[in-house]
């Protein structure tokens, strides 16, 4: 096999009490007085899995914790199988924990979150990487996070949750200014449920919130376009991970007709927009689609084979394992997805 | 002048208002005549070379040059033909297309003016 840069492995911190040791002890009060323990929407709300979660059942665990809390699981039940040289944690209860809570909590909880992982996963083993978190609410504050942390060893990539602000928003444009400064890029992961409101939608089953995770990808990698951001910004690279990338190439078709016709609506937009998108952003590759003619994918792939990175979305139900993927493509476009294309992404 | 490669008689100059298109037939060909500046004309093909759309009914302005996220740049006054299917630009000095990745270009037809009638040749 080819080396591999896994772009979105889930790491869970056991309890929030966890977090305890990296807040202040009136925060701690907080969370014990109101019984506050960490959560996730998809846990919480109508759009559970139906299957009993997005965990793998057979991912290493312990003591009832979900897979992913421990640092040596991960490495014995996935890092150790397979030629990986880095993956990219990021905590998606963080992401959902951030951009729920109101602005002060949100600070807080952003920087127990960065601290907890760097003390506990990043020294255990160098091939850890971690996405750091911000909150979404205060972006000069945010800023200051990124100062504070951004130059640690094994930090590669600013994570900012999704909200129901579209991402190319001036409110987020200094935390890309942070982020370009610490040559980090920023990183998206479908996580918080509140994304949805930017399409206006209430989703009636996990189902239908699992299959449309391409339309909140859409909708935001249009305001990075439209917006400037990437004109502002040209050498950040933006990371959309897990919302899917089939439907990436022809979206990227109507994107550019539709320039041809409004351009002079946001004349700062001085290409097409495909030559942005491939230029500043990166899409993670799982969940692969599944088509019966798996040529089509590959030559859907060969369109936009410099933005694909490897991501296997260990331990979640839906994942990709390393010797199960891509396998139809030629050595050449596998070494670029699966390694290439992430080691000129994350700051590596 | 009867052979469609002759030229044909348009006009006098005065004929026409700066900056208005005034769609001719000649044969089977519609063409559009349009008085730029400074008694200078363009005709042109009214046919959009990316869908056929009739070019010449669209407006004419300048736009909205390449700017810096958030300015807004007005160049271009009245050299600008703006299809009304589409919306593609052309600049109606050289014919070529504004600030877009396909190559296309108006057919434009040669002229001249003697004693300030136009004349237009049809090849």
């Amino acid at each position: 096999m080819v080396k591999i840069i896994d772009c979105d492995v889930h790491p869970y911190v056991p309890s929030v009490k966890d977090l305890y040791n990296y807040m202040d002890p009136a925060v701690v009060k907080k969370f014990e007085i109101a019984g506050l323990e960490i959560s996730m929407g998809t846990d919480t709300v109508v759009t559970r899995n139906p299957s009993g979660g997005t965990i793998r059942k057979d991912a290493k665990s312990r003591e009832g914790k979900p897979a992913g809390s421990y640092p040596e699981d991960v490495t014995e039940d996935y890092l150790n199988k397979y030629p990986i040289e880095a993956t990219i944690l990021n905590d998606l209860s963080a992401c959902w924990m951030v951009s729920q809570s109101g602005t002060y909590l949100s600070l807080k909880l952003a920087s127990a979150y960065n601290d907890y992982f760097i003390a506990k996963w990043l020294d255990y083993d160098e091939r850890f990487k971690y996405a750091m978190i911000v909150s979404p609410w205060d972006p000069y504050s945010s800023v200051d996070e990124i100062k504070r942390v951004g130059k640690e060893k094994g930090i590669v990539a600013v994570q900012i949750p999704v909200t129901r602000i579209l991402v190319g928003s001036r409110l987020l444009w200094p935390i890309y200014q942070a982020a370009y400064e610490m040559n980090l890029p920023i990183y998206f992961h479908i996580a918080t449920n509140d994304e949805y409101h930017i399409l206006g939608l209430k989703s009636e089953s996990y189902f239908e919130h699992h299959v449309n995770f391409p339309a909140v990808q859409e909708v935001n990698v249009a305001s990075l376009v439209l917006s400037g951001v990437l004109e502002k910004f040209p050498n950040i690279k933006f990371v959309f991970a897990e919302y899917g990338f089939g439907t990436m190439v022809p979206f990227l078709w109507r994107f550019d007709k539709d320039w041809r016709g409004c351009r002079i609506e946001t004349p700062w937009v001085k290409m097409p927009p495909s030559e942005y998108v491939k230029r500043n952003i990166r899409f993670t590759t799982q969940p692969l689609p599944e088509p019966k003619n798996i040529k089509l994918l590959a030559e859907l792939m060969m369109e936009i084979e410099d933005s694909l990175l490897f991501s296997s979305d260990y331990p979640h139900w839906d994942n990709d394992m390393p010797d199960m993927s891509l396998q139809f493509l030629p050595e050449k476009s596998r070494i670029k997805i699966f390694y290439e294309n992430a080691k000129s992404t994350f700051r590596l | 002048m009867n052979s469609m490669e002759d030229w044909h008689k348009i006009g006098s100059v005065n004929d026409f208002e700066y900056n208005k298109i005034k769609i001719i037939k000649i044969g089977n060909i519609e063409v559009g005549v349009i008085k730029i500046k400074d008694n200078q004309f363009r005709i042109i093909k009214n046919s959009c070379p990316h869908k056929m759309g009739p070019i010449c009914k669209g407006t004419i302005s300048g736009t909205f040059i390449p700017s810096d996220p958030g300015e807004f740049k007005y160049d271009f006054e009245g050299q600008i033909l703006r299809c009304p299917w589409h919306r593609y630009e052309y600049n109606l000095l050289t014919g070529e297309i504004m600030f877009n990745d396909l190559k296309l270009r108006l057919k434009l037809y040669e002229h001249k003016i003697e004693n300030d009638v136009i004349y237009v040749k049809i090849d």
